[in-house]
């Protein structure tokens, strides 16, 4: 077998090292993949999934220190990465850029009898693996958990499906798009008085599937450390998409029937965006008693702290109506530079909204790496998030995705497996 | 069992976790511990958590809390730095605190194996370190709102506590990954943030801003979209996504769409996938509307799987939690302690095969263990 892209990749990987030596210079969790200081190093991952709930959550694993492996067909055409889901940058999905970083690229052909004992070998060095393959898929492939734990009983195998493996939907396509119709998120979003409408920017529940499935793996692995076992589970994006509704689900089952309300929050009262003079928006929030007396101070309007209507939450916002025309009156009379002014000075909180171009530049942000600027082997420099974790003694790091199976021959080195050995 | 602790089942099972928290964000992250099997003390000042007084109430107690706090168990203290805290967070592996509210340094003194998970709104670092903020806050600072509604208007608010789950979810993540790494009496502090989670969340818009080769895609143009209402069929909405369809001309035909192969938007038609992904998805919506409205969802669901399309109905909740599937997997689970708290619950969401989770227990009373606890400090 032959690792994937190599012989025509020489100038690309040239580039690479280039970009590399650049990034040294850079914060200390950016660039190169170099020895890992997150609390996961020394944990290796073998990533077979593809498209984004499974490389999210190895994306993750690999940004806490673990050695990521990203398994791709060895003849798999880069336009084909990610199901080539556009935008592109040189022809590659930025789905596969930016769910792959911090990982390293292994070819191999799972249908090929020379590349699964390659495999085989490579499960029994790992820590964990990572599939969101159909229901029977992998047990057909001869991957199965039943397989890899025979060879690995230290293994972890972590497997993400839409719905279950079983019940009536354990069949259908599990995505995004398909959660956010089903899992009811779109009943409580949506303009004033307005139809309740889906989540334009569609990695949302993917993204949050692919959290859940990241502490999965990691629960498993703090399990290990005390039984010395590894074991399989199993998480669902449709589990991931109602907890992750948990205070409007738990509003539904206490009798609400929510209806779009703009930026109103369901729970509390008031907390809403308002517009100023200026035609800003301002969102201000008082989710407690302090930060009510807070924005009635801010406002300097005291009489609404006496006013029978506002004496607790559950009031206000049974009049949230009321309360927010009363407020709508206000905001209205100063400009957002006089409000932000005054909201700070009382220590209500209180936001508006910024755009990608303020963002990426923007003090708060770069103070805390929220977003950084990677290079990358064969895509240039791309802008993605910062690791979400600051940990005081374990920094987590971010790297650029790889040319898919890149590394296939450093790996075989590293565990000694040639096919000749086999043969 | 160590001292006020208990023992239970899971993988987290003898971890012990001392909760500092009110709202969503700490609340959510020590809840999700609980689920794995720790034993969360959540410690509660003056009149509790102030989700406690959240709409709608539940017996008197906030609905939201109920699910946010389940399985823990609650002491109410004066302050943060009442002796009980200290003496509990002794004898805790984890403390999660809310930024500014708890003085963690003075705590890591007193046990310095602790791994303390910090929620802030901002992030620690920056100008904002000390600002308050709000789930509303950072979804409009992060820009998570232009996601949704249309460009000019009032924003709209991503329907759940996006901002705080999701700082939930990291967060426990890292004070997993924190345990994983534990060296004896080196515990550490990991830091978490609503307006940081909100960000990594977007990472892929981030790397689709970057360098395009063409400004298309939904992750791209999503800001200027219109609203995405799914499709009208007679009896409900529908969302559908036709990436598989080889023939949509077929597809037409069946649907009784005709009038489709004459419009002049055809040419776009026949290539657009529709729903969030389709290109030209606004300017075709009202071609499908008019078509489908023909047809219950039931009916479009089946023509448009015969052709190799997806096709999904807009459930709400009262029709996910009685979708058959939903109700086959247990997704919400009765409960069956006594107690004025009791309400059905999610059910977890991990399945663990070697060291399945325990059974979903109430969220606790105010103070509610508070005797129990101090007894056994002593």
């Amino acid at each position: 077998m032959k690792p994937t892209s190599s012989d025509s990749c020489d100038g690309i990987e040239h580039v690479a090292n280039a970009f590399e030596a650049d990034a040294e210079s850079h914060a200390p969790t950016s660039g190169a993949a170099g020895t890992p200081t997150g609390p996961l190093a020394g944990i290796r991952v073998l990533d077979l999934s593809l498209f984004m709930v499974g490389p999210w959550a190895a994306m993750l694993l690999g940004s806490l220190g673990a050695d990521v492996l990203h398994v791709e067909q060895p003849d798999i055409s880069w336009d084909q990465l990610a199901a080539n889901v556009p935008p592109t940058i040189n022809g590659t999905s930025i789905g596969y850029l930016s769910w792959n970083m911090n990982k390293r690229g292994v070819g191999i052909d799972l249908k090929d009898e020379a590349d699964l004992s390659f495999f085989y070998a490579l499960v029994g060095t790992c820590d964990v693996l990572i599939t969101n393959m159909r229901t029977g898929v992998a047990e057909r492939l001869g991957f199965g958990y039943d397989r890899l734990h025979d060879l690995n009983p230290r293994l972890i195998y972590c497997q993400a499906t839409g719905y279950g493996t079983s019940g009536p939907r354990a069949r259908q396509r599990g995505s995004d798009d398909a959660l956010q119709a089903l899992s009811g998120c779109w009943t409580t979003q949506g303009a004033r008085d307005g139809l309740g409408e889906m989540y334009r920017f569609a990695t949302q529940i993917d993204g949050t599937s692919g959290n859940v499935m990241a502490q999965a793996v990691l629960l498993a692995l703090f399990a290990r450390k005390r039984t010395g076992r590894g074991q399989l589970v199993e998480v669902t994006m449709l589990d991931a998409a109602a907890t992750l509704q948990t205070p409007r689900l738990a509003e539904h089952v206490a009798g609400v029937r929510h209806a779009p309300q703009g930026s109103s929050a369901y729970c509390a009262a008031p907390d809403r965006a308002f517009e100023c003079s200026d035609a800003y928006w301002i969102g201000v929030s008082a989710v407690n008693e302090s930060d009510w007396e807070q924005l009635c101070n801010a406002l300097t309007r005291p009489d609404l702290l006496t006013d029978s209507r506002f004496t607790n939450n559950v009031q206000r916002v049974k009049h949230r109506n009321v309360l927010e025309n009363i407020l709508e009156a206000e905001f209205r009379l100063r400009p957002s530079a006089y409000w932000e002014h005054q909201l700070s000075c009382n220590r209500v909180p209180w936001g508006s909204p910024l755009r990608w171009g303020v963002l990426k530049y923007h003090q708060q942000v770069t103070a805390n790496n929220y977003v950084m600027n990677v290079p990358t082997a064969a895509w240039g420099r791309v802008w993605t998030g910062g690791p979400p974790w600051h940990f005081s003694s374990t920094p987590a790091r971010v790297f650029g995705p790889p040319i898919p199976g890149i590394d296939t021959w450093s790996i075989q080195e590293e565990i000694q497996w040639s096919d000749r050995m086999n043969t | 069992m160590v001292g006020p602790y208990e023992h239970l089942s899971g993988p987290l099972s003898g971890l012990r976790v001392l909760e500092m928290a009110e709202g969503v964000a700490g609340p959510m992250t020590g809840r999700l511990l609980a689920d794995a099997g720790a034993d969360v003390i959540k410690v509660e000042r003056g009149s509790g958590d102030y989700t406690r007084r959240w709409s709608p109430q539940w017996h008197g107690t906030g609905a939201a809390y109920i699910w946010l706090n389940r399985s823990k168990r609650s002491i109410r203290v004066e302050s943060f730095a009442a002796p009980e805290c200290h003496a509990l967070a002794s004898l805790s592996d984890v403390l999660i605190a809310d930024h500014g509210e708890v003085d963690v340094g003075a705590i890591q003194d007193i046990n310095a194996s602790l791994v303390v998970g910090v929620v802030s709104g901002w992030g620690v670092e920056g100008p904002w370190s000390e600002r308050r903020a709000s789930e509303l806050a950072t979804q409009l600072a992060s820009e998570a709102t232009s996601s949704l509604g249309r460009v000019g208007d009032e924003p709209v608010r991503i329907g759940t506590d996006h901002a705080s789950m999701s700082a939930a979810f990291y967060l426990m993540q890292g004070v997993i990954a924190a345990l994983i790494s534990l060296e004896p009496g080196r515990g550490q502090r990991v830091d978490v943030s609503l307006f940081g989670s909100l960000l990594h969340l977007r990472s892929t818009l981030w790397v689709a801003l970057s360098n395009p080769d063409d400004w298309s895609g939904f992750h791209l143009d999503s800001y200027l979209r219109r609203p995405m209402y799914g499709y009208t069929c007679s009896d409900g909405r529908l969302h559908i996504s036709l990436g598989r369809v080889d023939d949509m001309e077929a597809l037409v035909k069946d649907l009784r769409m005709d009038f489709v192969l004459e419009d002049e938007r055809w040419p776009l038609f026949r290539s657009d996938v529709a729903g969030v992904m389709g290109r030209h998805a606004d300017s075709l919506h009202e071609l499908w509307d008019r078509g489908l409205s023909r047809w219950t969802i039931a009916e479009a669901v089946g023509i448009i799987e015969l052709h190799g399309g997806w096709a999904f109905p807009f459930l709400d909740f009262e029709a996910l939690l009685a979708d058959p599937h939903a109700r086959d997997v247990g997704l919400l689970q009765p409960l069956a302690a006594p107690s004025l708290t009791e309400m059905p619950q999610l059910r977890t969401m991990w399945r663990f095969s070697d060291t399945p989770v325990g059974s979903i227990r109430p969220a606790p009373q105010l103070d509610e263990h508070g005797d129990d606890i101090r007894a056994a400090l002593g």
